[in-house]
C-alpha cells in the first residue's frame, strides 16, 4: 500500500530530518509511529499525505505520488492532524459540505461513532471543547472509509474514558483493505491497539517490527537483580523492569514505553536481534 | 477518474468554500453597502436647499472617487484574504487535503475573488445609486453640453440620466473605454492580491500592499529617470495624442496589456498554490 524509497527530507540545510529512509507498509495493519519530540513523526505523516515535499526519494501511496495531491488519492486518505480546523457551523452542515467528496462515506457509521463518543449531532462545532471536536473529526475521518488512515497524536485532548473508546473504535475500524498509521508520544495510549511498531530516531527508522516479532525476540519482565542477559532495564519499586532476549520463547506482555526507551538507549544491542 | 477537472467535484467545492468564505464575504459586502449608503446620505444633494438643478451634477461628483477608491479596496481585501488560511497549519491541511484537484480549487478561488466581488460591487453600487436617484432626483432635469460626433450638442438629463452608470462627468463620453480599462484593472488588482495571499504566510494583505508600493515606487523612479535620460533637452515634434476619443484602439490595447499582466499573476499564483506546503 505504501512504499518509501530512500526518502530524504529536511526543513533547512542544518536540520536534516530523514536520511535515506526506506520502508513498506501494508494494508490490514495498525502501525504505531513512535519517536522523541522532533524526531519527525508528524513530518513523515505529512510526506505520506503530500502536505510537504521531500528533497529526494520516492513515496508511493496506493499507486499515486502523494505530492501531486490528486483527488483519486485524497479521497482514499483520512488524515487526522494534531492541530485541526473545523468551521463555525453545525455538524450536519459540515457533513453536507464535506462528505460528498468521499464516495464511500458511511452516514450511518458516522452517526454511530458520534453516539459512541457521546456527541450531540445537532451541536455547533464552535461550541464544542477541543476533545469533542477531536472526536467529531475522528468520527468523520473513519466514516469516509478511506483506505489509508493517518492519525497524528489522536489521543491528545481526549479524556481517560474517551481514550479507551478510541482504542475500541480503532480496533473495530481495521479491515483487510485499510492501513492505519497512528503517531504518538503517549505510547501507553496505543497499548493493545497497534500490531506493528515503527520508531524514528536520528534521521532513521530505528525499529520496525510487528508486536509478535518483538514478543518473540524480546522478553519483558520484572527482575530483582540485573544480570548479563539484560539488554535494558529501568529501576522500579519491586526491582527492575527489564528487557532480555527471549531465548526460551517465554510469553511476556510488550511494554511499549520500556521498548521505546530501550531502542533509544541501546540501539546497538537491539539491532542484531531484529536484523 | 479525471484528476484535473470534474464538474461535480467543482460544484461541490463551490458549495464547500461558500460555507466558510461566504460569511466573511457577506459581512464585507454589508460593510461596503453601509459605506456607500453613508457617503450618499452625507453627500447627496438635498434639493430643498438647492433649488437650482444646475447645481446637481457638481453635487454628485463624489460618486466617481467613491466608486474608484472603494472598489479596489473591497476587491483587494477579498482577494488578499481568500488564501490567507494557508498560513495557518490546521486550515492549510484541511484545504490541501480536500479531495479536489488543485485546478478546481484555484478556479474556485478566482470565481470567489475576481468574478463574484467585482460583479457584486458594481451591482450594489448601482442599486444604492438607483435608490438615491429615484428618491431625490426623479423630478429634476438638466441640460448639459456633451461632445458627440465631433461637436458639442445639448442633451437633457432626466430621471435615468442621473444614474452613475448612465451619467457621469468622468465617464459620459468615453464610458466604454473607461469601463474596459476599469474592468481589466480590477482583474489585475484581484490577481496580484490573490498571489499575495498565497505567497505570504502572515499579514498577507499588508505585505502585498507594501510589496506593490515598493514595486510601483521603483517602477516610477525608473520611468522618470529613463524619461530624463532619453528626452531631456528635447522637444516634442508630433501633435498626435495617444488617445483620440471613442473609437481609438488605445484603451483596448491598454486593457489587453493589463489583462495579460493579470493572467501572468494568476499563473504565478497557481504555481505557488501547487507548491504550497504545510
Amino acid at each position: 500500500m505504501i512504499k518509501i524509497d530512500n526518502l530524504n527530507f529536511s526543513y533547512s540545510k542544518h536540520r536534516i530530518l530523514f536520511k535515506n529512509i526506506s520502508m513498506q507498509l501494508s494494508n490490514g495493519h495498525i502501525y504505531g509511529l513512535l519517536g522523541k519530540n522532533g524526531a519527525g513523526k508528524s513530518t513523515l505523516l505529512k510526506n505520506l499525505a503530500g502536505l510537504v515535499y521531500a528533497q529526494s526519494g520516492k513515496i508511493d501511496v496506493l499507486g499515486f505520488d502523494p505530492a501531486k495531491r490528486q483527488p483519486a488519492l485524497l479521497q482514499q486518505i483520512c488524515f487526522i492532524p494534531e492541530e485541526f480546523h473545523l468551521p463555525a457551523i453545525k455538524i450536519d452542515s459540515y457533513i453536507k459540505a464535506n462528505a460528498p467528496f468521499y464516495p464511500n462515506f458511511d452516514h450511518q457509521y458516522f452517526a454511530d461513532l458520534l453516539k459512541e463518543f457521546d456527541i450531540p449531532a445537532g451541536q455547533k462545532l464552535i461550541d464544542m471543547s477541543y476533545g469533542q471536536k477531536k472526536k467529531v473529526i475522528i468520527s468523520f475521518g473513519l466514516a469516509t472509509n478511506a483506505k489509508l488512515v493517518i492519525m497524528d497524536e489522536p489521543t491528545n485532548g481526549l479524556d481517560i474514558p474517551s481514550k479507551a473508546q478510541f482504542r475500541k473504535i480503532m480496533a473495530s475500524a481495521l479491515t483487510e483493505e485499510k492501513c492505519i498509521i497512528i503517531s504518538t508520544h503517549q505510547v501507553r495510549d496505543l497499548d493493545n491497539l497497534i500490531d506493528t511498531v515503527i520508531m524514528l530516531d536520528e534521521n532513521k527508522i530505528a525499529l520496525k517490527a510487528s508486536v509478535d516479532e518483538v514478543a518473540n525476540k524480546l522478553c519483558f519482565k520484572r527482575m530483582k537483580e540485573i544480570d548479563e542477559t539484560v539488554i535494558y532495564a529501568e529501576a522500579s519499586l519491586a526491582g527492575y523492569n527489564a528487557i532480555t532476549p527471549n531465548y526460551h520463547q517465554e510469553d511476556s506482555k510488550l511494554d511499549m514505553e520500556l521498548l521505546f526507551n530501550a531502542v533509544l538507549a541501546e540501539k546497538d544491542k537491539l539491532k542484531p536481534i531484529f536484523n | 477518474m479525471n484528476n484535473t477537472f470534474n464538474t461535480r467535484r467543482f460544484s461541490l467545492l463551490l458549495k464547500r468554500q461558500w460555507l466558510e468564505f461566504g460569511k466573511i464575504y457577506l459581512m464585507s459586502l454589508g460593510i461596503i453597502i453601509a459605506i456607500i449608503v453613508g457617503f450618499y446620505l452625507f453627500n447627496f444633494p438635498d434639493l430643498s436647499e438647492y433649488k437650482k438643478t444646475e447645481m446637481v451634477p457638481y453635487r454628485i461628483n463624489f460618486r466617481e472617487p467613491l466608486f474608484t477608491l472603494l472598489g479596489p479596496l473591497f476587491i483587494s481585501i477579498i482577494a488578499g484574504t481568500y488564501f490567507a488560511h494557508l498560513g495557518n497549519k490546521a486550515k492549510a491541511t484541511s484545504d490541501l487535503l480536500t479531495p479536489a484537484s488543485k485546478l478546481e480549487k484555484y478556479v474556485t478561488a478566482i470565481i470567489y475573488t475576481s468574478i463574484v466581488p467585482i460583479l457584486s460591487y458594481v451591482f450594489i453600487f448601482s442599486v444604492v445609486d438607483f435608490c438615491f436617484v429615484q428618491a431625490y432626483l426623479s423630478d429634476y432635469s438638466y441640460v448639459e453640453k456633451v461632445y458627440e460626433g465631433g461637436q458639442y450638442v445639448n442633451r437633457t438629463i432626466e430621471k435615468g440620466g442621473w444614474l452613475f452608470f448612465n451619467h457621469s462627468h468622468l465617464l459620459h463620453s468615453y464610458f466604454n473605454e473607461v469601463a474596459l480599462i476599469c474592468s481589466s484593472f480590477s482583474i489585475l488588482v484581484t490577481s496580484v492580491f490573490l498571489v499575495g495571499s498565497i505567497y505570504f504566510n502572515r499579514f498577507q494583505y499588508i505585505k502585498t500592499l507594501v510589496t506593490i508600493s515598493a514595486f510601483v515606487s521603483v517602477a516610477m523612479l525608473i520611468y522618470v529617470q529613463a524619461g530624463k535620460f532619453f528626452f531631456d533637452n528635447k522637444v516634442r515634434i508630433s501633435s498626435d495624442n495617444s488617445f483620440n476619443g471613442p473609437g481609438d484602439n488605445g484603451p483596448l490595447l491598454i486593457a489587453t496589456g493589463i489583462t495579460i499582466v493579470a493572467l501572468f499573476f494568476y499563473i504565478v499564483g497557481y504555481i505557488r498554490y501547487k507548491e504550497k506546503e504545510v
